[in-house]
């Protein structure tokens, strides 16, 4: 028969009562903070799987704000290119109207005036700024992509993209709207316009009543509003994809985010169930403890 | 036949050695929860001529026993400290908002925001900003490594200034209970003090004990190596060594002056578990982290410095290159220069788009993608999530053994207490049955009182 000693009784007893103690402690940490790993050594293979789905909730959520950052880009670049093409279906307007037969010098003339106004307004917009850059600037952003005396500032055969942004885990998706595509006559497309030239020629016609230049001048201010109207439709394409992209990434952020709580939360049933289990268990080992350590033979 | 008097001195031999039986249980009652102390046993035989008298006073032992608690003790000791030390470390690398791995999405997170519109000044200062909180969240990481490396040191020193002493009490205990009479209650109360030495010393190195004809006591290191023989004790030496960059290495030094390096093979006890720590487990982790340190600050340097500026300039770093992998960790931080001119991030693939490229920061964004690390088989973030779990695998394993330990611990001490401790009960028992002897040794001196009279009354 095993002798049971006093130290071994009230160390058993301490130890009883130190587990119990910290299994408490735990459940109420667990209940408390909602986390069933609240730090790595809780569940080290999901706290590291926990660290790469936070990674990419991190990166999705990155990826929304570029898709929402080149939406507010692409929304001015295609607000002045639909200003664009109402200046120029005014131009193509007063072309038509002029090019009658019936129309004197004078009202020419006037007409001239206006197209005047209306080429110094598509400079405004090819010049059209977001932030601190030019939208139109393939290059050199924080500089006007065009002044009147020297027509567009950069190489407008060289520079026909437009900038790219990283909004999915594989996707880029354009974010610009190329001024060279919209507004540039360019020597690989022989039917592209320079569309302030066309104004300029344009007005320069009207201005020398000239019923036959300006009959021309039909043709080419509707290939220019053509040629502004493509770069609109890319634009609204551009625009579209991207808010498919946000969509997406919003989708991956909720996803992510389900894993993550998954993995690492606690479930609050399961938690209270095992606090009120452990508070049990702590209450069991003291009135255990007390009733081990009383009764001797000196109680007699 | 028995004289009167031969009787009388049954019954005086009856008071004294129930008297001194007495006695020997009430110590053992006085000292039923005292650590270290082990129940004595009286010996009580019949002696020549009648009567009878205490052989011996046994002190209670359980040598396996005690080696199993000695083990225990280590073992349990070790994982510990172990997890002590751990336990800072894993908040300092936790994954959190404060994390490293949460600073390098934040980073890759404001360059694609940047890639929107690379000439935005706030968006590039940003982007330096978050640059920044990633070196110093690996310096910072580092620093804790370092601090608990040093602080590690530290109790190392300690606790084999503690070994030293402990080796020497045990040494002088022996010489104590060599002076004393066997089987003396003297003797008995130097092993109690010799074994209460013994036990503090088993929780702070592994250690073995053998036991001698004489009740001497040698205590061996683990391996081998005699730290305590008779009266005669080894110490352990701790000198800064550059080795370990000026921490302590530990050597062994026997009463010849002979030194043993043992800071390698020391791995028991709470000494054993902080030289695991500091040289094992935080070293793995420090290296671990100045490689991925190393491994992304020359990644991300490779991209920035083909890259150009709005300035027009290319050729310059995003972080300090690092000059070795050992330090990377701590020593990082943004190239010089670079914070206070923003224009200097390297935005653009060529000079002609200096001014509003974006190609360069998209080939940054892919570093995340890159297998840089772990030598080329995993991304910065992956490598990340290794440290993390690998901290909290080294925290949980240190806490789990420890957990595991204590309860085997307090189970081999509850059975060998169940040998050597005091059963109160028991004591009582002893108690009631020695008073009753004594009261018959007192009632054979009655009778033979009566005796006397009946005697001399004729």
């Amino acid at each position: 028969m095993i002798r049971v000693t006093q130290s071994q009784q009230s160390g058993i007893a301490l130890q009883s009562i130190a587990t119990a103690r910290a299994r408490l402690q735990q459940a109420q940490q667990v209940a408390m903070s909602g986390q069933r790993v609240a730090k790595p050594s809780d569940d080290p293979a999901a706290a590291a799987r926990n660290r790469l789905l936070g990674e990419l909730g991190n990166r999705a959520a990155s990826h929304r704000t570029t898709a929402q950052y080149g939406r507010s880009r692409l929304e001015s670049a295609e607000q002045a290119l639909g200003e664009a093409g109402n200046v120029l279906v005014r131009a193509r307007q007063l072309a038509t109207a002029m090019a009658n037969d019936t129309m004197s010098a004078s009202e020419r003339a006037a007409a001239a005036a206006e197209v005047s106004q209306l080429r110094r307004a598509m400079v405004d917009l090819v010049n059209t700024e977001h932030g601190q850059e030019h939208v139109f600037a393939a290059i050199a952003t924080d500089s006007p992509p065009y002044t009147d005396g020297t027509g567009f500032t950069y190489d407008v055969d060289t520079y026909t993209a437009v900038r790219e942004v990283e909004v999915g885990t594989t996707q880029r998706l354009e974010i610009g709207s190329s001024g060279s595509m919209a507004f540039a006559q360019r020597a690989a497309d022989p039917n592209s316009v320079d569309v302030i030239a066309s104004l300029a020629l344009l007005e320069q016609n009207l201005l020398a009543n000239d019923r036959d230049a300006i009959q021309s001048d039909i043709d080419t201010v509707t290939r220019a509003f053509d040629q502004v109207l493509g770069e609109r439709v890319r634009t609204g394409v551009r625009l579209e994809q991207l808010q498919r992209a946000d969509e997406v990434a919003q989708q991956s952020q909720s996803v992510y985010a389900r894993l993550s709580s998954e993995l690492v939360d606690a479930d609050a049933a399961e938690a209270f169930s095992r606090l009120s289990l452990a508070e049990y268990t702590m209450q069991a080992a003291v009135t255990v403890a007390s009733r081990v350590l009383g009764p001797s033979l000196l109680n007699m | 036949m028995s004289t009167l008097s031969g009787i009388l001195n049954i019954g005086r031999s009856t008071l004294a050695a129930h008297q001194g039986a007495i006695g020997v249980v009430s110590g053992n009652t006085a000292n039923a929860d005292t650590v270290g102390y082990a129940r004595r046993e009286v010996q009580i035989r019949s002696i020549v001529g009648g009567g009878v008298g205490v052989a011996a006073i046994a002190r209670r032992s359980a040598t396996f026993l005690e080696q199993r608690v000695l083990g225990a003790n280590a073992r349990f000791a070790a994982h510990d400290a172990k997890a002590s030390g751990l336990a800072a470390v894993e908040n300092a690398l936790s994954d959190g908002e404060a994390g490293i791995g949460a600073r390098l999405d934040a980073l890759f997170a404001s360059m694609r925001t940047l890639s929107v519109d690379p000439s935005d000044l706030q968006l590039r200062a940003d982007v330096l900003a978050r640059g920044n909180a990633v070196a110093s969240g690996f310096s910072s990481a580092a620093d804790t490594l370092a601090r608990e490396r040093s602080s590690a040191d530290q109790a190392i020193g300690l606790e084999v200034e503690r070994v030293n002493q402990l080796t020497g009490a045990i040494a002088r205990a022996n010489a104590a209970v060599g002076a004393a009479a066997p089987g003396s209650l003297s003797r008995a109360e130097h092993i109690d003090e010799r074994e209460r030495l013994v036990h503090e010393l088993a929780g702070l190195v592994e250690i073995k004990t053998l036991a001698g004809d004489d009740e001497s006591l040698t205590v061996l290191l683990q391996g081998g190596p005699t730290l305590v023989q008779q009266n005669v004790a080894s110490t352990l030496r701790a000198t800064p060594d550059a080795a370990l960059g000026g921490l302590l290495r530990v050597d062994l030094v026997d009463p010849s002056g002979a030194p043993l390096d043992v800071s390698t093979t020391l791995r028991g006890g709470s000494l054993g578990g902080r030289l695991e720590l500091r040289d094992d487990t935080l070293t793995d982790l420090a290296s671990a982290l100045d490689t991925l340190a190393f491994d992304l600050a020359t990644a991300f340097n490779a991209v920035h410095a083909a890259g150009y500026g709005t300035d027009g300039a290319t050729g310059r770093d995003f972080f300090a290159t690092p000059a070795t992998v050992a330090g990377a960790a701590q020593s990082m931080g943004l190239a010089a220069g670079l914070e206070d001119n923003p224009a200097w991030l390297a935005t653009a693939s060529d000079a002609a788009s200096a001014v509003g490229g974006n190609a360069n920061l998209l080939a940054l964004v892919d570093v995340a993608d890159a297998r840089i690390a772990l030598g080329g088989t995993a991304t910065a973030g992956q490598a990340i999530a290794s440290i993390i779990g690998n901290v909290g695998r080294e925290t949980q394993s240190a806490r789990d053994i420890a957990t595991d330990a204590s309860g085997q611990l307090e189970q081999t001490r509850a059975l060998y207490q169940s040998q050597v401790g005091v059963s109160v009960d028991e004591e009582l028992i002893d108690l009631t049955r020695f008073e009753r002897a004594y009261q018959a040794g007192a009632r054979i001196i009655e009778t033979v009182d009566r005796m006397y009279e009946a005697v001399l009354s004729l």
